[in-house]
């Protein structure tokens, strides 16, 4: 059995890592903590593996659990997020060429990493993974509402860098981020 | 990708796209994750109980608790983690040999004649369940301790080399039942290795009903998973002359539908033990007696272990007959998560559709399953930077002439747009402000960088025909498990 199990894992994982790695550096801007936040979530996964190849989406189970756990680290840890520069800071001090597309996608990737974790958990799977609005609320267990909120305020905190006037650009908290009923 | 994307979205679109692509999974990142579970293991002890599973047609009794298995400590199949190693037992005493415990005449199992077998799976049975009962009281109703004058011995059966014994007894008031699992290598180490409780929904005349026949009714269905000697096995306890089936592998029919199939389980007596080795859907058992349904689950073991696949010979093969440029070692692995995504669906032949490098230098391929009905999973792989590979999932393409389907997408991998028709010899692509592209075209197939948001190809035959117009992206139908 257990030879099985590893199988299927190591199959599962040849297949998916790249995809989930990759989340998981999104969410967290780092290569380091994404390797580390990818082996947690797929731990977690492997201690249930039958359950959860039985139930047949396990990319799903642990996209939701690297998704949740970035959230819940972020939490413990709050000080890595003020540790990152200010994005206005950062913009008035290291670009150079404000019409280059490379710069504004350096600045774009700062400020996404300057993102609240459940904005950036949003923006991630609505833009990078391409998921819908309900499937990402389901994903992050929260409403429809919570969802849009978010992706509106971290893309307005993004587009922002395009045209970087504080009436257009988005806040930045997540105050309104309160679980909420599902629509 | 919406239609309704802002110049915004779409640079966040490509900046999360780039960025994604700037880090690569460690090698044997599996390994890594199963050797650390391991270590964690070891560092951990495991003792709790975990509800084991009944399911009972007509039964009057409802499963209300379980314990871990008794005689090891270690929890119960249904829910354990693969096991790394079988630890021996924790000794038990002796059983009391001087017990007043009816004499069994109406065990069920090809051992079920044995009058000293049966004997002293009895024993070693009642002992469990008093163990059970000392180690952790308090049942779903009040009630007393367990009656030995209620021991039954409802089965015992051989399994691979092991005897393995199931025995019930109810308490002294009649509110809740316990069963002991009993199992070892000869009628001399047989011993108990755990078991559940539940609370007796019926009155005491269900006591009244022939031995062997205790909590179940008239028509017993009993479907569970177990652990005996660290394999777990499907267990099935059914009338004796019903049938019991199993979904085998869900095939693909040529219209790309998934297609569900049965299979028989040979029944002893009313008791199948099914030995399940492989990861899949799950074992889906169905009890059916004269043509009635009396029983459906699914139990959380995997479907049998599926024989290696593809063979070399079959990959060779499929390389060779490959359109376009294809790269060996990219086709090798990327077999691996086809088969991932084909999981408990019956296999079919390898194929190579085509193989190509793209505009940035990487190989990338085209593979398919092709089913017994002409029906295809089909599934790209590409090389990335730094090692490894990635693609995009699979899909099942109905079953029809392959030179005449058009297969177009963007890789993420190899940022490109590919288009694969192996019938085809140019073909274009109509960007988002309608100006039309020529696609670099390889035997049957090409990619195309700057072609992101390309709206449609176009493909065309040696006769100049159009094979096929089609939007990237689109195609195939979703694969059957998602992937």
């Amino acid at each position: 059995m257990k030879d099985d199990v590893g199988a299927d894992f190591r199959n599962f994982v040849a297949a998916r890592s790249q995809r989930l790695l990759s989340a998981a550096y999104l969410l967290t801007g780092d290569h380091g903590l994404a390797e580390d936040l990818l082996q947690t979530a797929l731990l977690k996964a492997y201690r249930h593996w039958g359950r959860v190849s039985t139930a047949g989406d396990p990319e799903a189970y642990v996209r939701r659990i690297l998704f949740n756990q970035r959230v819940s680290w972020w939490r413990r840890r709050q000080l890595e997020a003020v540790s990152i520069p200010a994005y206005h800071d950062s913009v008035a001090g290291t670009v150079e060429d404000a019409s280059s597309g490379l710069a504004d996608r350096d600045r774009m990737w700062r400020a996404l990493r300057e993102l609240p974790p459940r904005t950036r958990a949003v923006v991630v799977l609505r833009y990078w993974e391409d998921l819908s609005e309900t499937a990402t609320a389901e994903l992050l267990d929260c409403s429809v509402g919570t969802v849009k909120s978010l992706a509106s305020r971290g893309l307005a905190r993004l587009r922002g860098l395009l045209d970087p006037d504080p009436e257009t650009a988005g806040g930045d908290t997540e105050k309104h981020d309160a679980k909420g009923a599902r629509a | 990708m919406t239609d309704h994307d802002s110049t915004a979205e779409r640079d966040i679109r490509g900046m999360l796209a780039e960025r994604a692509d700037e880090v690569r999974p460690q090698a044997d990142l599996a390994g890594v994750v199963i050797a650390g579970y391991r270590r964690h293991r070891n560092r951990t002890a495991v003792g709790a109980a975990v509800a084991a599973a009944v399911v009972a047609a007509g039964v009057p009794v409802g499963l209300h608790a379980a314990r871990g298995d008794a005689a090891t400590g270690r929890t119960p199949a249904t829910s354990s983690p693969p096991a790394v190693t079988c630890p021996p037992g924790n000794p038990r005493p002796a059983p009391d040999r001087g017990a007043k415990l009816p004499d069994q005449r109406t065990a069920r199992g090809s051992l079920g004649g044995d009058a000293a077998l049966v004997r002293e799976v009895l024993m070693q049975g009642w002992l469990g369940i008093k163990l059970d009962d000392q180690r952790q009281p308090g049942h779903p109703a009040a009630g007393g301790p367990p009656d030995p004058r209620t021991t039954r011995v409802q089965l015992v059966e051989r399994v691979g080399d092991l005897i393995v014994g199931e025995v019930y007894a109810t308490d002294t008031g009649h509110t809740w039942a316990a069963n002991q699992w009993v199992a070892g290598r000869s009628a001399d180490t047989v011993t108990g290795v755990g078991g559940g409780t539940a609370a007796l929904t019926a009155g005491a005349a269900d006591f009244d009903r022939p031995l062997g026949q205790l909590f179940y009714g008239e028509q017993p269905v009993y479907l569970d998973v177990r652990s005996f000697q660290c394999t777990e096995y499907g267990i099935a306890v059914v009338p004796p002359d019903s049938q019991l089936t199993v979904a085998g592998n869900r095939t693909i029919d040529a219209a790309g539908h998934v297609v569900a199939g049965r299979r028989p389980v040979p029944l002893r007596d009313g008791i199948a033990f099914i030995k399940a080795s492989g990861m899949g859907s799950g074992l889906d058992l169905e009890v059916r007696r004269h043509g009635q349904l009396l029983a459906k689950r699914s139990l959380p073991l995997g479907t049998p272990a599926e024989p290696a696949w593809p063979t070399a010979d079959q990959l060779e093969q499929a390389i060779r007959a490959g359109h376009g440029q294809v790269d060996g070692p990219l086709v090798k692995e990327a077999f691996g998560p086809v088969q991932y995504g084909l999981r408990g669906v019956q296999l079919g032949r390898p194929e190579v559709i085509w193989g190509g490098k793209a505009p940035n230098g990487r190989p990338l391929v085209l593979v398919s399953v092709v089913f017994d009905s002409g029906a295809r999973y089909v599934s790209d792989a590409a090389a990335l930077k730094g090692g490894g590979f990635g693609g995009r999932g699979g899909g099942i393409l109905p079953a029809g002439p392959l030179d005449r389907h058009v297969f177009a997408f963007v890789s993420a991998d190899v940022r490109a747009l590919v288009v694969v028709a192996t019938g085809g010899v140019r073909a274009e692509a109509v960007q988002p402000d309608n100006s039309v592209v020529p696609i670099p075209w390889h035997d049957g197939g090409g990619m195309l960088a700057g072609a992101d948001h390309a709206k449609l190809v176009r493909v065309y035959d040696a006769n100049n025909r159009l094979i096929e117009e089609r939007k990237p992206g689109t195609g195939l139908l979703d694969g059957p498990n998602g992937l």
